[in-house]
């Protein structure tokens, strides 16, 4: 009997008694908000996370394949070639609807970006850390924040303003006027201006600089300016703004326009800002090279092309032989290896000219380049500047003129002289449309024009008023009933 | 190549043959091992110059044994002389045979002696062993007919007209099995024994078999929940990877389907329908005491092809038994893991004082089931050039004549494969101790190239009653498998999509190899870029090896009378690597001149069981009572690293260094544990009134702060109107009504759900990657587990002794707090968050009937079962309708269907095929698709707003099926046997997708033969559309949706029992052949209507069929052998 209940005795010694952390969760693989937003690094790291959601890979990148479906393939300038894709050809075509992925993804993506960088400017200035990188670090932020705002508002016009970082799961929201949307795009950019520098080492390059804050702030006057809040007020406070930019000439243009585009050169004098993109498997390439190239590009670059979009051809054809810009923006012949055959546009397997802005000849991974994409450059800088001064004064005076001619200069094309108000806002659209293509701009340039439903006409498409504006997603609508844009 | 193949074939055979032949010789030494009585008895003999009688008279002073004799005997021999100490009565009985030509026969306790004729050489017997008998019933009334075997061989015989038997016996110490229909089964040891009386006790047939029940057991006649069982030798009928797909067709109410048919691909199965929407919906599975979640994307280990199937890991002949516990008063002692139904899984175990061999192989050949039928190229051409000159292009080809057939890349990529299993089972004990060792290899290769799935296991079972108050024992399963998989099953399209959607999508003009040897791929513009399957097949490695070792060790100590405590200890540990190596030759590898990748994953799963079982028996009452306490926990962690870029394809996976660009590494880890209190009691009075209560209390790391704690209650009762004394029709032997009520829950969520996250978010700064870290997830400190209630009743019916029964049960669940991805707005930075919120119902109906047709010397049963289950969201709560389904941006495909009250999961939400427009009339007419020609697709607009769009899209199908059912069959008649089962599901949708790109009739990706049938202005009473470059406004609709009901002859077997008296030493020996899938009725145009190709990532995506790893039909030839 002693041994039994010896054994008895040791079993139930064996058995674990449960105490009471025994169901805490430990989490291993991630950082929850109790253990970060320590520590200097914690900060940059946060401030990071802020500036990824412009090049994220996929859906979620504002600026990796977002813009160039929204705001160039609805455009005249381009044209959807593999048409497998719903929310592409819904696009290409004038014909998205509420249930359209690709505008819900411009949304949805840009309040993720909202979202952290809030949370960026909520804990940022509880960490103790060298103080003038916090200052500047929340500079950068603000500056993103402008961005992702300036974007929402000119896509879909009245949106929700958030300013305060997301903890509950219950949200409500309503439509906030555009005003009061400009009115924090504008005083965020005035900050970053004030805390940015207006360079840095080698090692941060391609964060926000004063410059850029600048930049964008002209631009965001410019915009206000024209549709739809036309607030012609906006024009002198745009001149003051480029005219301080373009005077303290830290900026200036490539000499060579291809360089603007060649990664060799990427973050020169001549880039304000850009997303930044580099190949090499960690998921923070680029993919214009391979999705706009021809499917077999002679080997112009080490991958063929998937031929995602191409070129429309009669916009091609508006460029002028002599226009340096039309053989860097156009592919238009190259050696098929497979065949030995030379293939040429116009032909069957060159219907129309390819997008080749983009194009990196050591470019080999799959939606992996190393291409920068633009947000903002000189020379739109220029431009802009041109603009607004020709409407403030009511006609071109001598400094809008070198502003447009330098960019006209590089381009290989005479100086404009000699015009009006009209002729030489005619000209500085056309000039946009030639230099910037392809570059995420035009479906806001003509929107804010008001000519988007004029120029896609007279090319053929067929838009709709309710084409100056992006609906809201449906599925929001569905859960938080607000009013839908006009037309959807 | 058929020269190799049955060179393998031969080498298999060869290698087969050596094995057996060792077992046999090794025979011998097992039988001298037996032997008792004869052999034992010594005597000792000393007769100079008598009579064999004087022999006789010194063995019978000398043991118990009577001899029996004439006078040929008596008196034919006078001059005998015998000198012998000490030897075995057995051995002397030889001698004497042997030297005086006498043949000895023992029957009882009497040995009968006989003169051999002289002309006969040899004495086969020398010695023969009778025994003789008598079975009687309860009642002291013979029992004609009954059978009588020795326990382990071949040898039997039945009792005559009045009940008396005599047997002859391999053995004299054997175990005799006396069964009588409706009578339970004895055992009869024939120890020394003489004449035998052996009386039967009546048996409610089926119903006293025992059946697990989870922590204890229960004879089938006192359940009250709803159990279903399904035994070994049924488990084996269907030869297989994975246990759980041996189940389909078997059991009312457990719908199996095998998602893809690569060799170990995933399998799902769903008892009683979909309880959940997000959360996990397969069963709990028990193996031998471990409850083991079957999460097969935790084995998968970052798969880029179909999921594997965790259980494949497991051995599938070892099995003894599976309950399937279907009802929550059944499944309410798993309590939080309850929800979905749980599968006891009992493996092989010895006997006590028995030992045996059993070796069993088999040896088969499968083939492609069905092959679609596509345009040769010469038709490919014609239309590809009709559909470029329709919208007034260039055609792609010349003249359509100067091509041939071209290729038929469907038989470039399949092949005759090899399917064999070898296992060899040592089991027995002796008085205290008994064991079951299993040895088992399984390979299967698959019937596309380069496919295939092998497995070798070992099992060591062992009990031993250590003490007279203890016992102790352990249950341990080491296994080693290897899963090549073809990359199949992707769920994409177009570069992405798999080896079959290449195949089905590259045009027949195009040559596997160029003239320098080198893969083709598919480059005609505007066609899906697929590369060449040959090259997808062949040339990557994609290989899953998982090593598992799965034990349990418990004892069990009997603390006082009637009541014992049990602890047990166990442990799952899994350990997976997958080898991708993707090499430059195929076209997703080709820019980056090769990618490898090895990903490792390795979980460990612990568990502590302790266990109080109490039982009392008092006059007619019986009460057992469980009690206990567990823990559980799981640790995961997973790796991955991955090169690309290598200099030579040789490498494989197994050197990353070689490559030129190494890609950012990455791991993971969760863990979760779960602490549990249990009870049961029940009570039953005089086997009449039945009663239960069992309770579970489940504590899950997995939930938020204030829910981590749950009960989990059931009730049941059942009532035996055949005990009742008013009772007195004996035809029916058996009748019980059953009812029960219970609440169980659903932890499968995944580990950290509740806890705010921040993700790593790196970009790129200085032209450096720098890490960026943000938010991912918002917090949730209310999430808890999902709840099903369900209310059961059955009756359970037997008829003639229980040559009739039937089972049937009604069923009504609902699931509350079901766990959603709740949207939340978009302005707050966050998409969905994981919340309680909606509820959906499953009701059903469930028959099973089983009849013995006849038990004469041709012996027919046959059973079918059929199983109704209606599945309906009730609410979704907060997240409102939403779409759900397969979305594949390569075909245009944005959801496949919507999830929305009062619908059923996984239904089809798409547009309404309308006929074809035949004038530019009826275009304008219809006035929603200007942009249509005559020939194309018309779309119904449905709320006529004058334009097609998602506001027209309706419920055009449902991926549930109305009924399931099986019917399955044995006769036997002499040493004759045959098997079969059909299954079948009724009343289904299936959505084909790869009519997306089969009938797209735009020229550049391979066309169904239907495609000839093209709409033309000659031919326009037709349904497929005309021929267009540009595939004019092709969308998912009633086109592509198929009625997916089959009857399928799932298997047929047909055996042979050997006569043993053939073969010395071997106690059993059967060959049998097996067809499987021989036939499949069905309208469905794909490979096989059993289908689900994207259940692997997503419960709510049900029967769609993309690219899919075809069925295979089966030829097996197996042996079974007994020693």
């Amino acid at each position: 009997m002693m041994m039994k209940k010896s054994i008895i005795i040791a079993l139930l010694g064996l058995v674990i008694m449960g105490c009471s952390d025994f169901l805490q969760e430990e989490p291993y693989d991630f950082l929850s908000t109790t253990n970060f937003y320590k520590s200097e690094k914690d900060a940059l790291a946060a401030v990071n996370a802020v500036y990824d959601i412009l090049g994220s890979q996929g859906s979620v990148g504002i600026y990796w394949e977002t813009h160039y479906l929204m705001m160039d393939l609805t455009t005249e300038e381009s044209r959807l070639s593999t048409r497998t894709s719903q929310r592409k050809v819904e696009m290409d075509d004038l014909v998205w609807d509420a249930t359209n992925i690709q505008a819900s993804r411009l949304w949805n993506s840009s309040y993720i970006g909202i979202n952290r960088a809030n949370a960026a400017i909520a804990r940022i200035p509880h960490i103790e850390m060298n103080e003038e990188l916090k200052t500047r670090l929340l500079g950068e932020v603000k500056f993103i924040r402008a961005l992702l705002y300036f974007n929402l508002v000119r896509a879909y016009g009245d949106v929700p303003i958030r300013e305060e970082e997301s903890t509950d799961l219950n949200v409500e929201w309503t439509r906030e006027p555009k005003e009061q949307v400009y009115e924090l795009i504008i005083s965020d950019l005035k900050e970053a201006k004030t805390a940015l520098p207006v360079s840095y080492d080698a090692v941060n390059v391609g964060r926000a600089t004063r410059g850029a804050a600048s930049g964008l702030l002209g631009k965001v006057y410019v915009t206000m300016a024209g549709n739809p809040l036309n607030d012609t007020s906006k024009w002198a406070l745009a001149v003051e703004e480029l005219r301080e930019l373009v005077n303290a000439g830290n900026y200036a243009l490539f000499e060579d326009y291809a360089d603007v585009f060649s990664d060799q050169s990427e973050n020169g004098v001549e880039h304000m800002f850009s997303v930044q993109f580099k190949k090499g498997g960690f998921f923070e390439g680029s993919l214009y090279n391979t999705f706009w190239s021809p499917r077999g590009n002679g080997g112009l670059t080490p991958l063929s092309g998937l031929e995602d979009v191409m070129a429309e051809t009669e916009f091609y054809n508006t460029f002028n032989d002599s226009d340096i810009r039309k053989s860097v923006t156009f592919l238009t012949e190259y050696t098929n290896p497979a065949t030995g055959e030379t293939v040429s546009f116009p032909s069957s397997d060159l219907t129309s000219p390819a997008c080749w802005k983009y194009f990196d000849p050591d470019g080999s991974g799959w939606r992996d380049n190393d291409n920068n994409w633009m947000v903002l450059r000189y020379s739109d800088v220029l431009l802009l500047y041109a603009e607004a001064l020709n409407e403030l004064n009511s006609g071109p005076d001598q400094e809008a003129y070198n502003a447009i001619n330098q960019v006209r200069q590089r381009a290989g094309m005479p100086n404009l002289e000699n015009m009006d108000v009209n002729s030489f806002r005619e000209a500085v659209y056309q000039e946009r449309s030639w230099e910037l293509c392809y570059e995420g701009h035009r479906w806001y340039d003509l929107a804010r024009q008001g000519r988007f439903v004029e120029v896609m006409q007279e090319s053929g498409k067929e838009a709709l008023p309710k084409h100056t504006l992006f609906p809201l997603p449906l599925d929001q609508l569905v859960i938080n009933p607000v009013k839908q844009n006009p037309g959807y | 190549m058929l020269n190799k193949k049955y060179l393998k074939l031969l080498v298999v055979l060869t290698k087969l043959s050596i094995y057996l032949f060792l077992i046999l010789m090794a025979n011998p030494l097992l039988a001298n091992s037996y032997g008792q009585g004869l052999k034992d008895t010594k005597v000792s003999i000393n007769v100079n110059k008598g009579s064999l009688v004087d022999v006789f008279k010194s063995i019978e002073d000398q043991s118990p044994f009577l001899f029996l004799y004439d006078n040929k005997v008596d008196n034919t021999q006078t001059n005998v002389s015998m000198n012998r100490n000490n030897m075995s009565l057995y051995n002397i009985l030889q001698i004497l045979s042997k030297e005086y030509r006498l043949k000895f026969k023992k029957i009882n306790h009497s040995i009968s002696v006989s003169k051999v004729p002289e002309p006969i050489q040899e004495i086969e017997l020398p010695v023969v062993i009778e025994i003789t008998g008598k079975v009687i019933d309860e009642n002291g009334q013979p029992l004609p007919g009954a059978s009588i075997i020795e326990k382990g061989t071949q040898n039997g015989t039945t009792t005559d007209f009045d009940g008396n038997f005599a047997i002859t016996l391999q053995n004299e110490q054997a175990l005799l099995t006396v069964s009588y229909l409706g009578y339970q089964t004895k055992e009869v040891s024939i120890n020394n024994s003489g004449y035998l009386e052996i009386r039967l006790e009546p048996d409610a047939g089926q119903l006293s078999e025992v059946v697990v029940i989870g922590y204890g057991e229960v004879e089938k006649r006192n359940l009250t929940g709803s159990i279903a069982r399904l035994s070994g030798e049924s488990v084996k009928e269907v030869q297989t990877a994975s246990l759980d797909y041996s189940l389909q067709g078997k059991l009312a109410g457990v719908n199996v389907t095998s998602n893809s048919s690569a060799p170990g691909g995933d399998v799902s199965i769903r008892i009683r329908g979909n309880n959940s929407i997000l959360g996990g919906n397969e069963p709990l599975y028990v193996i031998d005491g471990f409850p083991i979640y079957s999460n097969n994307s935790l084995y998968s280990n970052g798969g880029v092809a179909q999921q594997p199937n965790a259980l494949s890991t497991l051995n599938t002949n070892d099995i003894a038994s599976i309950e399937v516990l279907k009802d929550a008063a059944s499944t309410a002692i798993y309590g939080s893991r309850g929800a979905n139904g749980v599968i006891l899984i009992t493996t092989k175990r010895g006997s006590y004082n028995s030992k045996s061999i059993d070796v069993e192989s088999y040896l088969g050949v499968q083939e492609v089931a069905q092959k679609l039928d596509l345009l040769n190229a010469r038709e490919f051409v014609t239309l590809s050039n009709e559909a470029y000159t329709n919208d007034g292009l260039e055609p792609l080809f010349e003249d359509p004549s100067e091509y041939g057939n071209g290729t038929d890349w469907q038989d470039e990529i399949f092949r005759t494969a090899l399917i064999q299993n070898h296992q060899i089972t040592f089991s027995g004990g002796g008085a205290d101790t008994r064991f079951s060792v299993v040895g088992n290899l399984f390979q299967q290769d698959g019937v596309v190239l380069n496919s295939g799935f092998k497995r070798g296991s070992l099992r060591l079972n062992i009990d031993s009653k250590f003490l007279d108050f203890m016992d102790i024992g352990a249950s341990v399963s080491i296994s080693s498998s290897a899963n090549n998989q073809s990359v199949t099953d992707t769920g994409e399209g177009g570069l992405f999509g798999g080896v079959l959607n290449y195949a089905l999508t590259i045009p027949p003009t195009i040559d596997v190899r160029d003239a320098n040897g080198n893969y083709n791929f598919n480059d005609l513009p505007s066609s899906p870029p697929v590369g060449n399957p040959v090259a997808l097949a062949t040339e990557p490695l994609n290989r899953i090896t998982t090593h598992r070792i799965l034990g349990n060790f418990y004892t069990k100590i009997d603390l006082a009378k009637d009541l014992s405590f049990k602890t047990s200890f166990g442990t799952d540990i899994s350990d997976g690597i997958r080898d991708f190596y993707l090499p430059s030759t195929t076209r997703r590898a080709q820019s980056d001149n090769g990618q490898a990748t090895i990903f490792r994953s390795r979980i460990i799963s612990w568990l502590n069981e302790n266990v109080l079982s109490y039982s009392l028996k008092k006059d007619k009452s019986n009460l057992d009572v469980v009690a206990g306490f567990t823990v559980q926990g799981q640790d995961f962690r997973q790796s991955s690293a991955s090169s690309f870029n290598f200099i030579s394809d040789e490498f494989r996976s197994f050197n990353l260094g070689a490559g030129a660009n190494p890609q950012s590494p990455t791991s993971g880890r969760s863990k979760w544990t779960l602490l549990s209190y249990l009870g049961r009691l029940n009570y039953n009075f005089d086997d009449r009134y039945l009663f239960s209560v069992t309770g579970r209390a489940d504590g899950s790391s997995k939930y938020g702060d204030g829910n981590k704690w749950g009960v989990f209650p059931s009730v049941a009762g059942a009532w035996r109107l055949t005990k009742e004394p008013f009772f007195r029709t004996h035809k029916i032997s058996e009748l019980k009504l059953r009812a029960s009520f219970g609440v169980v829950g659903n932890q499968e969520i995944g580990e950290y759900q509740s806890l705010a996250a921040l993700t790593n978010q790196n970009y790129v700064i200085g032209n450096q990657l720098v890490s960026g870290i943000g938010p991912s997830r918002i917090a949730n400190p209310d999430l808890k587990w999902e709840t099903t209630e369900q209310t059961n009743i059955g009756l359970d019916f037997g008829a003639f002794n229980d040559k009739l029964t039937i089972t049937s049960d009604y069923y009504y669940k609902k699931t509350k707090d079901l766990l959603l991805l709740v949207t939340v707005p978009s302005v707050s930075g966050f998409s969905q968050a994981l919340k309680n919120s909606g509820s959906l119902k499953n009701e059903g109906f469930e028959f099973a009937v089983n009849g013995v047709l006849s038990d004469k010397k041709l012996k027919i049963s046959l059973g079918g079962n059929i199983f109704f289950n209606r599945n309906e969201v009730l609410s979704l709560g907060e997240t409102g309708e939403f779409p759900s389904g397969a979305v594949v941006g390569s075909i245009g495909l944005n959801y496949s269907g919507v999830m929305r009250e009062g619908l059923p999961i996984g239904n089809f939400n798409g547009y309404v095929y309308d006929g074809l427009f035949q004038s530019e009339a009826e275009v304008e007419a219809h006035g929603a698709q200007p942009s249509a020609r005559p020939g194309d697709i018309r779309y119904r607009d449905l709320n006529n707003d004058g334009q097609i769009n998602t506001s027209d899209l309706a419920i055009i199908g449902d991926a549930q099926p109305d009924f399931t059912y099986g019917i399955n069959g044995n006769i036997a008649y002499g040493n004759w046997s045959m098997n079969f089962l059909l299954s079948g599901v009724s009343g289904i949708d299936v959505l084909n997708m790869n009519k997306f790109e089969m009938e797209s009739l735009s020229g550049v990706s391979s066309q169904l033969r239907s495609t000839l049938n093209r709409w033309t202005s000659q031919n326009t009473n037709t349904n497929i559309p005309r021929a267009s470059a540009a595939s004019p406004d092709f969308r998912f609709s009633s086109r592509q949706l198929e009625n997916g009901s089959y009857l399928r002859l799932r298997n047929i077997t047909i055996g042979y029992d050997v006569p043993m008296d053939k073969i010395k030493g071997v106690k059993g020996l059967k060959f049998y052949l097996t067809g499987q899938n021989l036939f499949t009725i069905t309208n469905y145009s794909g490979y096989d209507p059993e289908v689900n190709t994207f259940a692997g990532q997503d419960n709510l995506t049900l029967g769609i069929d993309y690219g899919t790893y075809p069925r295979a039909k089966t030829y097996i030839l197996g042996m079974n052998i007994k020693l």
